[in-house]
């Protein structure tokens, strides 16, 4: 997974489902606003989220059972934690 | 219809595009309605303003990445060769008037150039033909504006380096002799686009005929890759129909309108430069038309059905 991508599933997997806003606002500038929309829509491709339509034309994002595993083996490779 | 609506449903996006661009404006709406004070409003707005510009940007260059893997770049470039065979037979089997004026052995030597400049001006309609004519098991919706800016990128390359360089490689059989710079057909002065403004000359005007008419082309071909995107849903046969008569008349109109091997004469400057554009808002109209036409049919066609 991108830099881009494994910030989304940690914050995904930290606040539980959320809006994209959600997102930027608690990435600490790591994450823009127009970008994540592009991010987010590339990842749903891939299947590591999923959304579902909320009101006013936004939507709920939230990782599924592939991104959880793809952030975990990101973290892996990059030594942040090991294996039990 | 609210303007952001109508402004979403104009830009050529696909379905992953627009959406990204749709949820921007959705944050936009949101944060707007919770912003208490204009100030604060105004700085939503700005923010949002950039927030689109990004998105907008991301979804433009992820497309240009992917118009490339899609495939299509390849059917362009075999119905680019495709022409230039066509070209080359044609003009082998039916070679123009003056020839026979010519010494022995000139029409030989100059025809790659005659043929590099016609192949220059099909390479608009190669990507139009690479997309009305994809096969059904390849109908994945095209990135458009990925398409479209390679589209204009291969026109600019080809129309304004490659084909005026070849051509710059026949001698000059048009035009006097004392005036150098005019070598070859395409009459474009210089071989490149920048050698064009870096070098002096006795028509400034050139330069500027020059960058009109590729530009001109290159918008062409980015208005046929959307006017193809209008015939995409079609039935096959239906597309491939249409897109024959739709290359035939832009050929006729092009060969009637570019005037390309009259003299040069730097009277008719106005008229040159609005000739180039004939063609490219001939098919971005017709692109349009055709848009509005398809979607009015689309919401009659629930109310047909009751």
């Amino acid at each position: 997974v991108a830099a881009s991508e494994k910030v989304i599933l940690t914050l995904l997997i930290d606040l539980g489902p959320s809006y994209g806003l959600e997102l930027v606002k608690a990435s600490r500038k790591r994450l823009t606003r127009g970008g994540i929309y592009v991010t987010l829509g590339r990842m749903e491709e891939k299947g590591l989220v999923t959304s579902s339509q909320a009101e006013g034309g936004r939507r709920i994002y939230r990782p599924t059972a592939l991104g959880e595993r793809a952030l975990t083996a990101a973290r892996l490779f990059a030594g942040e934690i090991r294996v039990p | 219809m609210k303007p952001s609506a109508a402004i979403l449903r104009a830009l050529p996006l696909d379905a992953r595009g627009r959406r990204a661009v749709e949820e921007v404006l959705a944050d936009w709406r949101h944060e707007s309605a919770l912003a208490p004070t204009p100030i604060l409003r105004a700085a939503v707005t700005a923010r949002a303003g950039v927030a689109l510009i990004v998105a907008m940007t991301m979804v433009t260059l992820r497309d240009v990445g992917h118009a490339a893997a899609d495939g299509l770049m390849r059917s362009s470039a075999a119905w680019l060769l495709l022409f230039t065979i066509a070209w080359w037979l044609l003009l082998t089997a039916y070679p123009p008037a003056f020839v026979e004026r010519l010494p022995a052995g000139v029409w030989t030597d100059i025809k790659p150039g005659w043929v590099a400049v016609w192949a220059g001006w099909s390479v608009p309609l190669a990507f139009f033909g690479a997309l009305v004519f994809a096969r059904s098991r390849d109908r994945r919706e095209p990135r458009l504006i990925g398409v479209a800016i390679w589209a204009f990128a291969a026109t600019v390359l080809v129309d304004g380096w490659l084909v005026p360089w070849f051509d710059a490689q026949t001698p000059m059989f048009f035009g006097s002799g004392s005036e150098p710079e005019f070598r070859g057909l395409t009459r474009m002065g210089n071989p490149t686009l920048p050698a064009a403004f870096s070098q002096p000359h006795w028509n400034v005007l050139l330069p500027l005929y020059q960058v009109n008419e590729v530009v001109a082309r290159a918008t062409a071909a980015a208005a046929l890759v959307l006017l193809a995107s209008q015939l995409w849903p079609a039935r096959p046969w239906l597309r491939a129909v249409t897109g024959v008569v739709a290359m035939a008349a832009i050929y006729t109109i092009g060969f009637t309108a570019a005037d390309r091997f009259v003299a040069f004469l730097p009277s008719v400057f106005y008229e040159r430069l609005t000739r180039a554009w004939i063609v490219p808002s001939a098919v971005a109209i017709l692109a349009v038309g055709l848009g509005i036409t398809r979607r009015r049919l689309t919401r009659a066609r629930p109310q047909l059905a009751m």
